[in-house]
């Protein structure tokens, strides 16, 4: 989606695939076929690792242990921040601002890493290799795959990176995915004949489009600035509201164009190309030089932020979904069930919903899968040359990018290195086990 | 043939459009005041004698990139908006004009009031006052200024507060100024009490004409004049002419080489097939176009350019210190050197892409009648690969080589990034981290540019080699 291989490797094998009996998403027999190959379930396996590394992380690898008593008192310091940053809970004064490392207990867990990714080590400075001597008072307190110049912890940044990482991945392709099913699904269903409307309604529609852009966007350009400042949640909710008011206008102003039915020249009805006009609109985007896109928007940025960076993502990726979404449509619409649907009298908006995108999600699965995949290397090649998230947060890519500046310290660019390259090689590895499976002509050896 | 080609371009024509378009509109939207950006730094004038030669020298170099233009053919505004704001020749000023109509919608008042900000401002400035007033005075000044430039109610609020408490205190003030300044705070609450804001919700389309920032933006485009670079003051188009040989060198080097390797592999894997060394192939091949770019690169970096490890390449550069002295043969032989490396990371990713796209289709074919035929007629197995299968599997690669060009446009940027070639990537990233915007954007309208022309050669290319397609009917 992002990186072009997945250009090629995702079109064959989309043309005809195994027809998906009970509907829903991937049925029991491609499971079935997906699980014979080792390699598959093996990807899958280190996906669903990765998947409770980023959950846990903070019990993975945080500076307070997980329970411990103090002076008769129990603690559960990870949980109890937890708890902290709901506002459910608050620290005492001295214990909020104190070192947990030097303090005494009667008994303490720690969690297998003892540091924070932002955590400085002002005793293990100056990049410190993993087997090499590190100043460290107990065993538990070593830094497992060495330190930094500044003295971060790299496993620590290695763990807390997987949920930079895959929220990003997995959020980008949400909102790509969203745009690209609901794309897709319109120009394979409707083609550029299905949908006719009245000459006047083509018109009041065009107007509406202007006027929706206007009243949408630009009457509220300010409101949207404010919001922007405001937080992400609340320019979620603002930009909702300004796509509801895009959306609306012209649905309205057609509705409207009723009234010209009976007029001889607007009246006549026309049939409306959606699909050559969403075809035309992938093409666009294809034609992008996604990365130089990013660069150059990235720099346009005052600030870096991860909600940024999603949304880009998100907004760029979807080209190649809408592409596979409306071959599998065009492909299902003409088959029984859909016709039969018509024939029970439901509405297309409800057969289209309902019936035919289900059918088609399953190869279009194998695209988003491709596409997590390609957006989390995407995301680390852009925090690798520095412009992509906010320098306080720890990503892989942040990390390879502190390798650049130290040359011998190969630690710094192995791990990460081979964290990136493992998650996007089984995601890979699954997305093309599901394509596989989905491929009647594919042959499983016994 | 021709018909096909005029029409695929035509279809083209609205992609080119909208992408110029975009580049534009990105280049109108940088962040900062491109005027102030180009402007020559000179630190040393004091304030005073600077600000009148600023503010020529501002309108000045405001005209001469165009920027005192309507941005486009036609706007689509409010009707509350003057259809001749974008003459306010300063870009702070038009900001806050701007959204003082978008927050009350009265345009006379608020024009009224802008002036009056104006008028009290010329006056303070040639008043006479006796030294142990002046620095009461710069501060009226500095108010007055900041009220040209914010359209925050609270801000405006405390800096009329300010003014009307000095045009108490300060003699000089006292007997000048204050009845302008009390006007000055009359206008602002006559602005805010009478505001008309339905006119906000009124669209309104107004039309331009040629005389606008996006035609003269194009034509200075198709003349190749791309702005100057805010970092050194030299003309874009003579930065990229330095940088651009060594992108396209690269390039075209790696291009050769992993054509010619991933042919090399896909027949490998072909004729071994259903053996082990074809699975090891597929394997190695998958692991490759897994492994992303920049990986690659650092970890080379790492092990094979570090005097720790190996130092077999050098780390960066394209030519070693004091080579212009060398002979022409070990001058090219120290470049070869430097760019062993970067070709190497630049090519492997197509290569894998290359040859996986290849294997498939040969495989694909293997089954086929001709290749069966071809078989029948006694023709030795080399023959049948290499002159019937490869043959028909080299046409699908037309298409992605075009579909690839994006991709090499971003990995030209890492790999030269990671190993300091001066080409286009090394251009780009050194823009970015200096905020050098005109830079940027000429970089993204060239490889927007570039891909576009690629999909459309490769897309005629097919169309060429293959009769099947035709663009007349459906």
């Amino acid at each position: 989606m992002i990186m072009p291989r997945e250009d090629g490797t995702a079109a064959p094998g989309t043309g005809s695939t195994i027809q998906v009996a009970s509907g829903r998403f991937l049925s029991r027999t491609v499971w079935r076929r997906f699980k014979r190959s080792k390699i598959n379930l093996v990807a899958l396996s280190f996906i669903a690792f990765l998947v409770l590394t980023a959950l846990l992380a903070d019990i993975i690898a945080y500076n307070k242990p997980l329970a411990c008593k103090r002076e008769g008192v129990l603690y559960f310091p990870v949980f109890a921040d937890y708890l902290a940053k709901a506002g459910l809970y608050h620290w005492d004064m001295d214990k909020l601002n104190e070192d947990w490392k030097t303090a005494t207990y009667q008994w303490v867990i720690w969690p297998p890493v003892r540091y924070l990714p932002n955590d400085i080590d002002y005793r293990n400075q100056r990049l410190l290799s993993p087997f090499g001597k590190q100043d460290v008072a107990t065993w538990g307190e070593r830094h497992f795959l060495g330190t930094e110049r500044d003295g971060r912890d790299v496993l620590s940044g290695l763990v807390h990176g997987t949920r930079v990482s895959l929220t990003i991945g997995l959020l980008a392709v949400g909102i790509a995915g969203i745009i690209g099913i609901f794309l897709g699904a319109v120009a394979g269903y409707f083609g550029d004949t299905r949908i006719q409307l009245s000459t006047a309604g083509i018109c009041m529609g065009g107007i509406g489009l202007v006027l929706g852009y206007f009243y949408g966007f630009q009457v509220r350009a300010y409101t949207l600035r404010d919001a922007m400042a405001a937080g992400s949640l609340s320019i979620f909710f603002h930009f909702l509201v300004s796509m509801a008011i895009f959306v609306a206008i012209p649905l309205l102003l057609v509705w409207c164009s009723r009234v010209f039915h009976r007029v001889p020249v607007l009246g006549k009805r026309r049939e409306v190309w959606l699909d050559m006009m969403i075809s035309r609109l992938i093409e666009l985007f294809m034609t992008i030089p996604t990365l130089l896109l990013v660069i150059t928007l990235m720099a346009m940025t005052e600030e870096k932020s991860i909600f940024f960076l999603i949304a880009i993502f998100g907004l760029l990726g979807w080209p190649n979904v809408a592409r596979n979404m409306r071959t599998e449509m065009l492909r299902t619409r003409s088959q029984e069930f859909i016709e039969s649907a018509r024939a029970l009298g439901y509405s297309h908006f409800r057969i289209m919903v309902r019936h035919a995108i289900p059918n088609c999600m399953s190869p279009v699965m194998v695209v988003l899968t491709f596409g997590v995949a390609s957006t989390i290397v995407a995301e680390a090649a852009l925090s690798f040359l520095g412009i992509g998230v906010p320098d306080d947060v720890m990503t892989w890519g942040g990390l390879l990018y502190s390798a650049k500046s130290n040359g011998s310290a190969w630690w710094l660019s192995v791990f990460p290195g081979m964290a990136i390259f493992l998650t996007a090689t089984s995601l890979n590895l699954v997305g093309e086990g599901i394509r596989d499976a989905l491929d009647p002509r594919v042959q499983y050896e016994k | 043939m021709l018909r096909y080609i005029g029409r695929r371009s035509l279809i083209f024509a609205p992609t080119l459009f909208i992408i110029l378009l975009v580049s534009f509109l990105i280049s109108r939207n940088v962040p900062g005041d491109p005027v102030e950006n180009s402007m020559p730094r000179t630190p040393h004038l004091t304030y005073e004698m600077d600000a009148a030669e600023r503010t020529l020298e501002y309108a000045r170099i405001s005209h001469e990139m165009g920027l005192d233009l309507p941005l486009f053919y036609f706007s689509l505004s409010s009707l509350a908006y003057p259809d001749t704001l974008y003459r306010i020749p300063v870009l702070a000023e038009r900001q806050n004009l701007h959204e003082l109509v978008g927050t009350y919608g009265n345009w006379p008042f608020i024009s009224a009031y802008f002036h009056e900000v104006g008028s009290v401002l010329e006056q303070l400035k040639s008043l006479e006052a006796p030294s142990d007033e002046k620095s009461d005075l710069l501060e009226a000044r500095r108010a007055l200024e900041e009220l040209r430039l914010t359209p925050k109610e609270t801000e405006i609020q405390y800096r009329l507060a300010l003014l009307d408490s000095l045009g108490e205190r300060v003699p000089s003030l006292r007997t000048h100024l204050q009845a302008q300044i009390r006007q000055l705070a009359l206008r602002y609450s006559e602005m805010k009490a009478h505001p008309e804001r339905w006119r906000l919700y009124v669209p309104t389309l107004r039309w331009y004409g040629a005389g606008n920032q996006f035609h003269h933006w194009l034509s200075d485009l198709l003349r190749g004049h791309l702005g100057k670079s805010y970092q050194d003051h030299l003309p874009v188009a003579e930065k990229i002419k330095h940088a651009l040989p060594w992108t396209v060198f690269m390039g075209f080097f790696s291009f050769m080489l992993s054509t010619l390797v991933a042919i090399l592999l896909g027949v490998y894997g072909i004729r071994n097939r259903d053996r082990w060394q074809d699975n090891a192939l597929t394997v190695g091949l998958f692991l490759m176009n897994s492994v992303p770019t920049f990986i690659t690169a650092m970890l080379l970096m790492t092990f094979v350019c570090n005097e720790d490890y190996l130092q077999l390449f050098p780390t960066s550069g394209v030519a070693s210190d004091g080579a212009e002295q060398w002979p022409l043969w070990y001058r090219l032989l120290d470049h070869a050197h430097h760019l062993t490396l970067p070709t190497l990371v630049f090519s492997y990713h197509s290569v894998a892409f290359i040859s996986r796209q290849l294997r498939a289709g040969m495989l694909e074919n293997m089954n086929l009648d001709y290749i069966r035929t071809a078989r029948a007629k006694g023709l030795s197995e080399r023959t049948v690969i290499w002159r019937h299968s490869l043959r028909t599997s080299l046409l699908p690669l037309a298409t992605h080589f075009g579909h690839l060009i994006p991709a090499l446009v971003g990995g030209a940027v890492i790999t030269e990034y990671v190993f300091s070639v001066p080409g286009m990537g090394l251009l780009t990233m050194q823009a970015m981290f200096s905020f050098d915007h005109p830079v940027i954007i000429a970089v993204f309208t060239m490889g927007s540019l570039a891909t576009l022309t690629g999909i459309l050669l490769s897309d005629i290319l097919y169309a060429m080699v293959d009769p099947r397609i035709s663009y007349s009917k459906k």
